[in-house]
């Protein structure tokens, strides 16, 4: 196994010199795809594809064409990013066909924009990744495919809602991954599986392509196990897209650069409200250990306060329901994926069997909460009340961003838990994205990026630390992952 | 019941129990509202399902209400949290997905399109 452990910089260092072939790399990987099939981190290995588009760039490298950036790199898609030719899912039932031969899942038409501008710079889709159904879930149980182990602790649920995609970076799968977080779902499971994640700044990286669960929040981001190789991605996918009217033409900074560059002075704010009510003590004292050290190192950490970060989980939970009631209109049995037809149904029936038979349980929880929210009667009381305190929240951010240049916090307030422990209480469920929740809302870009480990029933299990950036100060946020990432490494 | 009866639902108000009060967030949810609120959104739910959705539903309002705790008169709402204005293009005609390719994947489809089961009433 000469592959598995490598950056995707240096596998992509590696093929575009010649020292290795995407072909060795890619079977590689395929290989180890195999032997943690027990994880259930993937819902579909695309080991044809993947070979042969392996085989295509070795051949096109040999007659002359210039290396990509990211020249061989082995990627795992979550599945809710269209992948043309390759099963599209988003985890849900809904999505496959019955034909005579069988369950069939909907194979996407196109591609993702973020995903093809990876590919032209040579990275290989080796996988999709199992996720929560819909990406609606913070612990990867919620999917029609079955629930993901995490591969630290198999008894331990690996995040989500893109757990496939972080369980798959963290067992080797992959040498990166893409997620999709609407309230944390790249995050909180990069902080459960000890890798990086990123939310970009809301409009940084197109999502077409990305099936949606709520508009106003979604974002596609890499995932990973360094901060470079994460920096990498980010400039590769970002960028205006003609496909998504929310993309933004900014420039798209030199991420990978800002890696080195020296933090020359940036004032850390440390959020009181992130590390009081509902926090592990072990997860509090191991972040607080790690801006002690950021200040040994000459930083300033200035302890600083955002009143309103309690308030994100109510107010994500009706606003992105309301927004999930609407997009998920779509899968209604006519188009595409299943339909449940008795003999003589009318066409309501078709859409409520259809919709009853494929959504799993969560998913209608959150069509219905959503459909309330909306509904006539309730909106005041609700809908508008949530973005409402959105505005305070957001008003938060920009306070704090007046005296402080990054945002620190921890990513979740508790390391992975026990599979089943939460699944049964919805609310529980929803207080694991309590401190990924405000910088979603607030659409400023955050990375998780694993600073510390606790010890759980003799299992070391890791710390994320989350860091907050102005919208658009990705090249900052960059600047300070990879301080802090050298910081812990040299403990 | 027709079709358009179907419809009927949405211009109804949801049951009478749940009813905000002083425009504060009600309290109960009860299971008549979460089964009109199915029909909006075509869901079709079973008993247990509806039982079990009522004490989800009523809990994690319950919990939601905590917003009423901030005193939101003068604030106004956020919708969108885009760096940009919402951006126009040139209204040029371009192709879209090839109606054989969106027909391929399709429960049911013929050559024309997407089959349904009948639904105008010509009585």
């Amino acid at each position: 196994m000469k592959y598995l452990d490598k950056s995707c910089a240096e596998i992509a260092r590696l093929v575009g010199s010649g020292d290795a072939s995407a072909e060795q790399v890619v079977g590689e990987f395929v290989e180890q795809c195999r032997k943690q099939a027990h994880l259930n981190a993937l819902t579909h290995l695309a080991q044809d594809s993947a070979l042969a588009c392996a085989q295509a760039r070795d051949a096109a490298r040999a007659r002359g064409q210039q290396p990509g950036r990211l020249e061989g790199v082995p990627l795992v898609i979550k599945d809710a990013i269209c992948t043309e030719g390759l099963p599209t899912t988003s985890g849900s039932r809904i999505l496959q066909r019955l034909t005579p031969n069988g369950p069939e899942p909907w194979r996407a038409p196109y591609t993702a924009t973020a995903l093809a501008r990876l590919q032209a710079e040579g990275a290989i889709v080796i996988a999709k990744a199992n996720m929560d159904e819909f990406a609606m879930g913070s612990s990867n149980e919620t999917s029609a495919y079955g629930p993901v182990k995490n591969p630290l602790d198999e008894s331990r649920v690996p995040g989500g809602s893109s757990g496939g995609s972080a369980a798959s970076v963290a067992a080797r799968l992959g040498a990166a991954a893409l997620g999709s977080d609407t309230g944390g779902s790249i995050r909180q499971p990069a902080a459960f599986c000890g890798i990086v994640g990123v939310k970009p700044t809301y409009g940084r990286v197109s999502r077409y392509g990305l099936i949606a669960f709520a508009s106003s929040l979604d974002q596609i981001g890499p995932m990973t196990r360094d901060v470079r190789s994460a920096a990498r991605l980010l400039e590769i996918m970002a960028g205006d897209d003609p496909r998504d009217s929310t993309t933004t033409d900014h420039p798209v900074g030199k991420y990978e650069a800002a890696c080195d560059q020296p933090l020359s002075g940036l004032r850390f704010g440390l959020p009181e409200e992130y590390l009081s009510e509902g926090i592990d003590p072990d997860v509090k004292d191991r972040i607080l250990t790690v801006v002690e050290r950021l200040k040994q190192a000459g930083n300033e950490v200035k302890s600083i306060r955002m009143p309103h970060t309690h308030y994100g989980v109510a107010t994500y939970y009706v606003l992105a329901t309301a927004e999930a009631s609407s997009n998920l209109a779509r899968f209604d049995g006519i188009r595409f994926g299943l339909r449940a037809e008795d003999q003589g149904a009318d066409l309501a029936q078709v859409y409520n069997q259809s919709r009853a038979q494929g959504f799993g349980d969560e998913v209608k929880r959150r069509i219905l909460l959503g459909t309330y929210v909306l509904s006539a009667g309730y909106y005041d009381a609700y809908y508008s009340k949530a973005q409402k305190v959105r505005t305070l929240i957001g008003r938060d951010f920009e306070q704090a961003f007046g005296e402080v240049d990054v945002i620190l916090s921890p990513t979740s307030p508790t390391p992975a838990f026990r599979s089943g422990a939460r699944s049964a209480d919805p609310l529980s469920m929803y207080m694991a994205d309590v401190y990924t929740l405000p910088a979603s809302l607030a659409g400023v870009p955050a990375l998780s990026l694993p600073c510390a480990a606790v010890t759980r029933d003799g299992v070391q299990l890791p710390i994320g630390l989350q860091i907050m950036c102005p919208a658009l100060a990705e090249e900052r946020m960059f600047t300070a992952a990879a301080f802090v990432e050298r910081l812990v490494q040299t403990q | 019941m027709g079709f358009a009866d179907n419809f009927a639902v949405v211009a109804q108000p949801l049951p009478r129990a749940t009813q905000p009060v002083n425009g504060k967030a009600p309290m109960t949810m009860t299971r008549d509202a979460v089964l009109a609120v199915a029909k909006l959104a075509r869901l079709e739910l079973s008993d247990a399902a509806a039982e079990a959705l009522t004490k989800d539903l009523d809990k994690i309002l319950g919990y939601v209400a905590k917003l009423d705790e901030l005193d939101t008169s003068d604030v106004p709402p956020t919708a969108q949290v885009s760096v940009v204005a919402a951006k126009l293009r040139p209204d040029v005609v371009q192709l879209g997905l090839a109606k054989d390719v969106a027909l391929a994947q399709a429960p049911r489809a013929d050559e024309i399109g997407f089959l349904v089961p009948g639904f105008v009433d010509e009585s």
